[in-house]
């Protein structure tokens, strides 16, 4: 079974990030941006400190996200829907994380086989 | 049913993940991954339903995160097909898997039985060791367990029932299982009312009437209930810290009439997430000292979404995040606080730095009004050993900030 990647050009607002500093810790506050997982939210997993991808069902698709240090959006990626990858035949497990790479895995149902 | 299993987003490293050999092997067979506590394994657990044999079985696949499996093997488990479900997991220093499941051996509720299971190389069949229902008269209920990297025991926590004749005590078990023979060695049982009477100690406070005291034995009543498990905190030199949160729902029906004189009914949810309970124990399952942070988070009809806490154990200190009111800022020895939901000008997200000896400071760590957003702590992660990812989000917009300690 194929899978497609598209990849969308970044279109948020992006605001510059700041830095709050204590003797005890430091803040960095990434850009107001607008919520980009409009549907179904369904929380984030998160590689290492450099990368973060979040996922999401979204009109019958999943949605990645990788971002930047300075915690702008760097890229916005849809698995396109020919797996017809909805919330009530897909099962999603804990993501395998490997170096800065990972593994998203999924339980795809076919109802219609039932 | 047919199932398919796709890989969506697969690394270019050398080292091939090799799950969809077990994915063709048993194509109609659900599978499951289960990472170990410590973050150095994972278990591939296929549900080989295609087995012959009378009683369920599973295909083992142990790996650590340089994608070398460390063994793989068909298990059987002691019981039938669908009388056993599976509840949690851990795997031990010598790559051993731990299942902790219910047993139903009828459909009638009383005839569960909890037990944990030791899947090894070395055994066609899982060791069993039957979790007693009732512990020196105090029933149990649930199983968070973890094996200790010290002593490679397993340690089991969860809440306890007093059985009759004991007036409605409650509070929170402790196991010890000995890994070596595989047997419970150590039983402990916290009542409620002792750990609120640490915590309350603790906090100094000026007000020590007997409203208070009141206040506390209802409290202890219906702390199993109310309670909820937040964290585990494994501690280096043994021992965890265990984060309770005090978490209550309810509906209450509404009733509106329109301008034409009709009714409508709606539900309504409303959300408590209140005070935070942290009780560090000692590698003997001994009591060092219990901590009440007071909180009160009040929400209805969202979910709950900017409520509860998010959390990092730090080198030294611990770290808790949630949403609060700027007054309680800098409380630390009282337990009434405001809700922490107010106008945008007193909305806080609150940052409580905890010792190790339990003292704890509550400073702001962003205010509203500077971050325009309402952190929600059940999406924040930790991201490394000192670092934080905390999500904020508000009106449509979001933003992310990372809490770093120096």
């Amino acid at each position: 079974m194929k899978l497609i990647f598209t990849t969308i050009a970044l279109t948020f607002l992006l605001v510059q990030s700041y830095q709050a500093q204590s003797e005890e810790y430091r803040l960095t506050q990434g850009p107001i941006m607008k919520v980009s997982l409009r549907a179904m939210f369904t929380g984030f997993i998160f590689v290492d400190e450099n990368m973060m991808i979040g996922t999401a069902y979204e009109k019958g698709k999943v949605i990645l996200e990788k971002y930047n240090k300075d915690l702008s959006l760097e890229l916005k990626a849809s698995v396109k829907n020919n797996l017809k990858i909805e919330k009530q035949n897909a099962k999603y497990f804990s993501p395998l994380t490997l170096n800065d790479k990972v593994y998203l895995l999924y339980e795809i149902t076919d109802k219609k086989r039932t | 049913m047919a199932t398919d299993y796709t890989v969506l987003a697969e690394s270019n490293h050398k080292k091939k993940f090799s799950l969809s050999l077990y994915a063709s092997l048993y194509a109609s067979a659900p599978f499951s991954i289960y990472v170990s506590k410590d973050r150095e394994r994972f278990v591939v657990l296929t549900d080989a339903e295609l087995s012959k044999k009378a009683n369920k079985t599973f295909d083992v696949n142990v790996f650590d995160f340089n994608m070398t499996k460390k063994w793989s093997k068909n298990i059987e488990i002691p019981y039938p097909e669908g009388k056993f479900s599976t509840n949690s997991f851990d795997v031990d220093l010598n790559n051993n898997v731990y299942i902790i499941g219910s047993y139903q051996e009828t459909s009638s509720t009383k005839d569960v039985d909890y037990v944990l299971l030791r899947l090894s190389e070395k055994n066609d069949v899982a060791e069993e060791l039957k979790i007693p229902k009732i512990l020196e008269g105090n029933k149990i209920s649930r199983f968070n367990f973890y094996v200790n990297k010290n002593s490679n025991d397993l340690q089991v926590s969860g809440f306890y029932y007093a059985d009759e004749g004991k007036s409605k005590e409650n509070g929170f078990y402790y196991l010890s299982i000995d890994n070596k023979t595989f047997s419970i060695k150590k039983t402990k049982f916290f009542p409620a009312k002792v750990i609120l009477s640490e915590s309350a100690e603790a906090m100094e406070d000026d007000d020590n009437s007997k409203r208070k005291e009141r206040q506390q034995k209802q409290e202890a009543k219906i702390f199993a209930q109310n309670y909820e498990l937040r964290n585990v905190i494994y501690k280096a030199e043994g021992g965890i810290m265990l984060v309770y949160e005090r978490y209550w729902y309810y509906t209450t029906l509404k009733t509106t009439t329109d301008s034409q004189g009709r009714t409508s009914t709606s539900t309504e949810y409303h959300y408590h997430y209140d005070d935070v309970i942290t009780i560090n124990l000692n590698q003997e399952g001994e009591m060092i000292w219990a901590r009440k942070i007071p909180k009160s988070q009040y929400s209805k009809n969202d979910g709950g979404s900017y409520s509860s806490i998010a959390m990092m154990p730090g080198k030294d200190k611990m770290y808790m995040f949630f949403n609060d009111h700027i007054r309680n800022v800098g409380v630390v020895n009282s337990s009434s606080v405001y809700g922490s939901f107010p106008q945008k000008k007193n909305a806080t997200t609150a940052n409580v730095s905890m010792m190790k000896d339990g003292t704890h400071t509550r400073e702001t760590l962003v205010s509203l009004e500077e971050s325009n957003l309402r952190a929600l702590p059940k999406f924040s992660h930790q991201i490394g050993d000192n670092k934080m990812l905390l999500y904020f989000r508000f009106m449509g917009k979001q933003r992310f900030m990372i809490f770093e300690v120096l």
